[in-house]
Parts: C-alpha cells; sequence; structure tokens
C-alpha cells in the first residue's frame, strides 16, 4: 500500500530530518512514534504532499508520490499538528469551502458536511463563527476535515492535541474504525494513544526508522528487561543517571522506580511485565 | 516602563521589519518615486512650482537646499502612508501568534507594552527615512547643481519627516488596538484619516489651500508638515503669489522657469511647530492605552456576541452555551453517504472566488453597491468606479498571503483540487471574483466599449498586483498601501497612473494593458519567489 523508499529531507541550514528512510505498510493503523524533532512532522508533511523531500521518494499504490503528489491528494486526509481556521467562517462554511477543493461535487457537499460534522460532534455549533471556538472544538474541525473526502490514505499528525481525555477515547474507537482497508498513520508521542489502536508501530528517533514492529512484537522484545526498583530520594539523581527510567512514584518507603536495562544495574531490583511504554523507552535508548 | 522591554522591543521589531520584502519594495518605490517627484531640470515636469508675480511657472534649481526640502516633502508624503502600513498590525500579530497571551501574564502594563511598539514604531521607520534620505542624495548626485551641503539635505528630514513619522507610529498603534479598525477594512480607513488628519485638515486650519494672504503665525496642528512648510516656501520666496504655489507631479506644455531658491530656513517658532507635532502623538497612544484589551480574550471576542435569542430559540441555547463534548459515539464513517470526488482547477478556482466573497464580510455589500453604481453613465459612475476600486483592496488584500497569515497552508496546500501553482490559482480566481463583480460596468460596452475594457483591465491589474504583492511579501498591508495611494493619485487626475481608465474624460487602453503587464511581471516574480509550502 504504501513503500517509502530513501526519504531524506535536508532542511535550508542543514537541519537533517529524515535520513534515508525506508518503511513499507499495509493497510491499518500505523503509529509513529519517537521524541520531540524525530522527524515525525517531516515525514508526515512529506506523506501529505504538502512538502517536497530532498531525495528519495514514496509510492502509494505503485504511484510516486513525489512526482505524481495530486495521485495522492485525491485519496487524502490530512491533518497537520499545527493548522490555522479562518476565524470569521463558520464550521460548516470551512468545511464545504475544504470540501470544494477537495473537488465534491455541490449536491454531495451538503450532506456530506453535515455527516462528518455530525461525526465530530459540532452539528449544534456548526453555523457558529470558528474564532469562537475552543482548541479541542478546532481540533474536531480539523478532524472533520481530514475525514471529509473518504480518505484511504489518512495522516494524522499528533491529532489528539487538545482533546479531553473522554475525545481521545473516542477518537481512537474511531481510527480504529477508519482502518479497514485504509491506511491511517498515526503521529504522537503519548505512548497509550498508539498502544490502544495501531496494528504497528515505527519508532523513529534523528530522522531514522529505528524499528517497525508490532506492539507485541515490541512488548516481546522488553520481555526481561524491565525491572523495578526502591531507591531512597537522595539516591534518586544517582539512580537516573545509570538506568532510563520509564516512571517513577515517591512513597513512604522511598521512591519506586521502573527503568529498562539490566536487574543488575541498580541493587534489589525484581523484573516486571513491559509495558508499550517500557518497550518504547527500550528500542529509542537501548537497541541504538 | 520596563527598559529593557523596550530596548528588547525596538530591536527586534527593527531587525525583523527591515529583513522583509515589504520594506525592500517601500525602499525601491521611493527610490523611484524620488525622481518621479525631482524630475530631469530638463524635462517640463516639475513637483514644486509658484506663479511669480510676473506670471510666470517658476521652480528652483537642483541645488542642495531645493533637492533637500523636495526630497523631504516627499518622504513625509511617502513614510506617512507606506509607513503606516509597514508597521500597522503588529500587536495583532501578537495576540495571532501567542505572544499576547504570555505577555499579558507578565507584569509588564499596557503603557510599557504599547510605549515599546511605539518606540520599535518610530525606531523603524526612523532606519527607513535614512535610506529615503539616501535617495535625495542619488537626485542630487544625479540632476544637481552647486556644492552638496549635507546639512540642506538633512535639516528638513530631522525636522519635517521625523516628527511626521512619531505621529504616524502612534497613529498606527490606535489603529492596531482599536476595535473596528484594526481589520483590513482599517487599512483603508487609514487613507482618508492620512488625507484628512494629516494634510488637508492642517493646511485648512492655517489660511486654507486656497489663501490669497500670507499667515504670520506658525501652525499648531501639523503632522504631515506640510502647513509648515507651504508657510516656510512662501516666506522664502519673494516673488511668490499668494495661493500659487503647486505641490505635484505636474507636465507642463513649457518649460519651467528655474531661479536659485535657498531652500527652507526654520526659525524657531518653526521648530516649535514641530515640536508641537510630537505632543499631539501622544493622543493617539494615550487613546491607544485606555482602549487597549492587553489580549484579554473576553474582551475580543465580546464583538462577535450573538443576537439575544428568541423564547422558540432557548432550547437550541442551552446546546449552545458549552461545547458539545467528544466525537459522535454512535455514528460511523460507513454511514456517510457515498460520493465520487472530481477535483479540477475550475471547481477550485470557484471555491477561492467564493471564499474571498465569504471572507470579505460586511464589505461585501457596499462592494456589490458599488459596482452597480460604476456602470451608471457620468459623474455618479466615476463615483461608484472610485469606491469599487477602493473597496476591492481589502476584499483582495491578504489573498495571496492568507495561508501564510492563518497557517491554514497544511490543510488548504493537501487539497487535490489546488493546483502546483498556488499563484496561478489565487490568481485567476481573483480575477474572476473582480470580473464577476465588474459586468455592471462591463455592460456598458454597447455605450462606451474602450471604457468597459479599461475597466476590466484595471480590475485585472488589481488582482494581479494583489495576489503578486501578498505572495512575495507574506502579508496584505503593502499591497493596500500602495494600491490605495495608486487610486488617489489616479482619482486627482494623473492619466499615467488612471490604471481602470475611470477618472480620465478618455481612457487609455495602453495605459491600462501597460498596468496588466507590470502586474503580470510581478506575478512572475512572486511564481519564482514562491516556494514550495513547508
Amino acid at each position: 500500500m504504501l513503500e517509502i523508499r530513501s526519504l531524506t529531507k535536508r532542511y535550508p541550514g542543514g537541519v537533517l530530518a529524515l535520513a534515508d528512510f525506508d518503511l513499507t505498510v499495509e493497510s491499518g493503523v500505523l503509529g509513529l512514534l519517537g521524541p520531540n524533532g524525530a522527524g515525525k512532522t517531516t515525514l508526515m508533511s512529506i506523506l501529505a504532499t504538502v512538502t517536497k523531500p530532498t531525495a528519495g521518494t514514496f509510492l502509494w499504490e505503485g504511484k510516486d508520490g513525489v512526482a505524481d503528489p495530486l495521485s495522492v491528494r485525491r485519496v487524502l486526509g490530512f491533518l497537520p499538528q499545527d493548522f490555522g481556521v479562518y476565524e470569521r467562517l463558520t464550521a460548516r462554511e470551512f468545511l464545504v469551502y475544504l470540501g470544494r477543493l477537495k473537488g465534491i461535487a455541490e449536491r454531495d457537499l451538503k450532506g456530506r458536511v453535515g455527516a462528518v460534522l455530525e461525526l465530530v460532534n459540532l452539528h449544534q455549533v456548526a453555523d457558529r463563527r470558528l474564532g469562537g471556538y475552543s482548541g479541542g472544538m478546532r481540533q474536531r474541525v480539523g478532524i472533520a476535515q481530514a475525514l471529509l473526502g473518504d480518505p484511504r490514505l489518512l495522516i494524522v499528525d499528533e491529532p489528539t492535541v487538545g482533546l479531553d481525555p473522554e475525545e481521545r477515547v473516542r477518537f481512537r474507537n474511531l481510527l480504529s474504525e477508519i482502518a479497514h482497508g485504509r491506511l491511517v498513520i498515526f503521529s504522537t508521542h503519548i505512548v497509550s494513544d498508539v498502544e490502544a489502536v495501531a496494528s504497528q508501530i515505527a519508532v523513529i528517533r534523528r530522522g531514522r526508522l529505528v524499528t517497525l514492529a508490532t506492539p507485541e512484537e515490541l512488548l516481546q522484545r522488553a520481555a526481561g528487561k524491565v525491572f523495578t526498583a526502591v531507591v531512597a530520594s537522595d539516591e534518586l539523581a544517582q539512580a537516573q543517571s545509570r538506568v532510563p527510567v520509564s516512571s517513577l512514584i515517591r512513597r513512604a518507603d522511598g521512591v519506586h522506580l521502573r527503568f529498562v536495562g539490566s536487574g543488575e544495574a541498580l541493587p534489589g531490583s525484581r523484573p516486571v511485565e513491559p509495558t508499550l511504554e517500557d518497550a518504547y523507552l527500550f528500542t529509542t535508548e537501548l537497541r541504538e | 516602563m520596563k527598559l529593557s522591554w523596550i530596548r528588547a522591543q525596538v530591536a527586534t521589531e527593527v531587525k525583523e521589519r527591515l529583513r522583509s520584502t515589504a520594506t525592500v519594495t517601500a525602499l525601491v518605490a521611493f527610490f523611484i518615486l524620488s525622481f518621479l517627484w525631482i524630475p530631469d531640470p530638463k524635462s517640463h515636469a516639475v513637483s514644486i512650482a509658484w506663479q511669480a508675480r510676473d506670471g510666470v511657472t517658476t521652480s528652483g534649481v537642483y541645488n542642495a537646499a531645493y533637492v533637500g526640502a523636495a526630497a523631504a516633502i516627499l518622504a513625509s508624503f511617502f513614510l506617512s502612508l507606506a509607513g503606516f502600513y509597514l508597521v500597522a498590525g503588529s500587536v495583532r500579530r501578537d495576540a495571532r501568534r501567542g505572544l499576547g497571551a504570555i505577555l499579558a501574564a507578565t507584569p509588564l502594563s499596557k503603557t510599557a507594552y504599547l510605549g515599546g511598539k511605539l518606540a520599535a514604531h518610530c525606531a523603524y521607520l526612523g532606519t527607513v527615512a535614512i535610506f529615503t534620505l539616501a535617495s535625495g542624495v542619488a537626485v542630487f548626485l544625479t540632476y544637481g547643481t552647486g556644492p552638496l551641503r549635507i546639512g540642506e539635505l538633512v535639516v528638513p528630514f530631522l525636522l519635517l519627516v521625523l516628527p511626521c513619522l512619531v505621529f504616524v507610529a502612534s497613529l498606527a498603534l490606535l489603529f492596531d488596538v482599536m476595535p473596528g479598525l484594526r481589520g483590513r477594512g482599517g487599512l483603508v480607513i487609514y487613507f482618508f484619516v492620512w488625507t484628512f488628519l494629516l494634510f488637508l485638515l492642517p493646511m485648512q486650519l492655517h489660511g486654507g489651500i486656497e489663501r490669497t494672504q500670507r499667515i504670520t503665525g506658525w501652525p499648531v496642528y501639523d503632522p504631515g508638515g506640510l502647513a509648515l512648510f507651504v508657510d516656510l516656501l512662501e516666506r522664502s520666496v519673494t516673488d511668490l503669489v499668494p495661493g500659487k504655489l503647486s505641490i505635484g507631479i505636474d507636465i507642463l506644455d513649457h518649460p519651467v522657469r528655474r531661479v536659485v531658491w535657498n531652500g527652507l530656513r526654520f526659525p524657531p517658532g518653526a521648530v516649535l511647530s514641530r515640536l508641537t507635532t510630537l505632543a499631539w502623538a501622544l493622543v493617539p497612544f494615550l487613546l491607544s492605552v485606555a482602549v487597549f484589551d492587553r489580549f484579554d480574550p473576553a474582551r475580543r471576542a465580546s464583538r462577535h456576541r450573538i443576537r439575544p435569542r428568541t423564547a422558540s430559540e432557548k432550547g437550541r441555547d442551552e446546546l449552545r452555551e458549552a461545547a458539545p463534548s467528544g466525537l459522535a459515539p454512535r455514528e460511523s464513517l460507513s454511514s456517510l453517504p457515498p460520493f465520487s470526488p472530481s477535483p479540477g482547477i475550475l471547481r477550485s478556482v470557484l471555491a477561492e472566488s467564493r471564499l474571498i466573497w465569504s471572507l470579505s464580510g460586511p464589505l461585501r455589500w457596499p462592494l456589490l453597491a458599488t459596482a452597480v453604481v460604476a456602470a451608471v453613465p457620468g459623474i455618479p459612475g466615476r463615483f461608484g468606479a472610485a469606491g469599487f476600486l477602493l473597496l476591492l483592496a481589502p476584499a483582495l488584500s491578504e489573498v495571496g498571503a492568507r495561508e501564510a497569515i492563518h497557517g491554514s497552508g497544511g490543510l488548504v496546500f493537501s487539497q487535490p483540487g489546488v493546483p502546483q501553482s498556488m499563484v496561478l490559482w489565487k490568481t485567476l480566481s481573483a480575477v474572476l471574483f473582480v470580473a464577476v463583480l465588474s459586468l455592471p460596468r462591463l455592460m456598458m460596452t454597447v455605450l462606451s466599449p474602450q471604457r468597459a475594457l479599461a475597466f476590466l483591465l484595471g480590475g485585472i491589474f488589481v488582482a494581479v498586483f494583489a495576489i503578486g504583492a501578498g505572495v512575495l511579501t507574506r502579508g496584505g498591508k503593502l499591497f493596500t498601501g500602495l494600491y490605495v495611494a495608486l487610486l488617489y493619485a489616479a482619482a486627482n487626475g494623473l492619466p499615467p497612473l488612471d490604471f481602470a481608465g475611470a477618472f480620465a474624460p478618455q481612457p487609455s487602453l495602453a495605459v491600462s494593458a501597460a498596468y496588466v503587464a507590470g502586474g503580470l511581471g510581478l506575478l512572475a516574480l512572486a511564481e519564482l519567489r514562491s516556494r514550495p509550502p513547508q
């Protein structure tokens, strides 16, 4: 479905955002995980045909998306990380405008816009100006426009930012539902968001693909590498310098650490079942 | 006031603005204007002339005093107009970028914040003025006679231009914070404020434009410096007939008599008059401080309050009060009706044209009304055409830069209907918008095909100028400033500037076509400069 070949992006000034990036995926939800500045947004912008790569290309169902961006745009729904809206338009007017740019015929447009507004639960406020919308409501307008064209390739960059916990859960469910027969690329640094929906996870760091695996595979790789230990408060800094810590909780008996690596690193450590967050930390910190 | 904040503000804004395309464009425009304003002395063109007692049109030889005075009054006109458009929108930009909310949470007072902005505007405009002074030197080196006396070039600049810039900087702040003035409409309103507050009113208060007697006192209110300029010129030219002074480009059918004129002399009363302008500049500044909402979103949103609801609408009101939470759980994508999109440039151009109409907001209706009145023959038609051409400025000013301004590029440029050339797409959309609105006037074709065609070409010029300037400057202010100034000059009877053939008794298709050609050149530049959106 999607084949990325040696994609490289170097920005003016020399910053290398992507370096020889290769990836092949079929339908489902692909979670892109990586720290800030890893290259996730650059990759998504290129796949959304908004940015051109310095070198390399990607194929969508066999068609070159760099040479022929229109072939991708016809099937694309894109939600950028940061996007602006026209504050003097209502949500409905804004979606109608974007629907026209997607090529939706006038006879279908009204129904389509109404339906996606219902889907994101904004139909009651659809005729209010976007200038009066909260951040979460704007994000839902962004989600609505991404779904407007019935996309076969849905690229959503940090889509859950600004959504409340309930909205996040529902959005994740929506992604799972959409993914049948389509490819959803979902970028985030919130591991729990990916955990719930991703059929595959690509971990990116410094513009390179660290690994592509199913969540189960990532968990298996981290099995036996995650430990807990209790340290005194005044030993915490020293412990953190020795092992990558995935979480810590302060209790009466000291600080309960959860870390990845070797159990011998901290005295009194005992192995625990890894979570996806541990597996991600293991992948990025220890496998390089 | 926090001096460190002001220092930081000045340094940041001056640096950022000096690097902008808008500044470079304005400086190039001023350089060209300088040579039009102070034309080849062998030509029949003159911009400062007076009728001597013997009835002969007279002007000065191009010594340093003449060039200094002429360049200073030009800089005063130009920078008070273009300078406003260069600095306007600074507070709005802080609000849009989110910086305003951060600043609002600090102990920085409204006075300190706006004081910093005022200082930054003044520093930037002062820096630009230095560059315009260099244009005066260039003119002198090209056409000048006699020694290059720097003092005679610089003193009129210091006394005429700088106080004017302080006043304009202060006005720009007021326009930035005053509801109703801070939008695109405000940019057009400023033009009239500029005409009236800076030039017409001071002239009227100081004896009138057509006065027959010399005035003894000094101007008390004269932000633009024109009243003082006229006064000083009348005092320094002994054989000048009062009221027979002409300031503005004039092409005569005979050579101009040139006499040695020793330029403007500034006695203490004249200097005090210019210092008074600094005091007048406090008025818009203090008003700005009074009305500034300090980025309080509640006060900003109050402009968009929903009208009171009727009883039958109350139920729906309750739903609207709070944002509905969550994505609808029971809906699914498969429940959406099937459709088959067919994106294409025509559909996208139509969509963009309709968006230009929608985003014109309340200006739409006067735009439509003036478009209809422009079709009426005679004087009403001329007024209608002038109004229509003027209102095109706010309607089109941001079209070429809309995605850059609002950050909507990612959403828009990933759509299949948007062609590879964003410049072409925007231009076709803007031309379609103008052409449709020009239809009533074009129906005059039966009566005057030349006038109708010139108007259509003029409309196309406005569209391509707006898109080209918008793409190049990533904003709409410079286009608004230059275009409104051009329109004003055209409406005041300069045939070579009548790009739409709307004001001259006999419209010239060649002039209109030349403007379209120039606009297309600007578009080509914009196409070259427009990078793939990032």
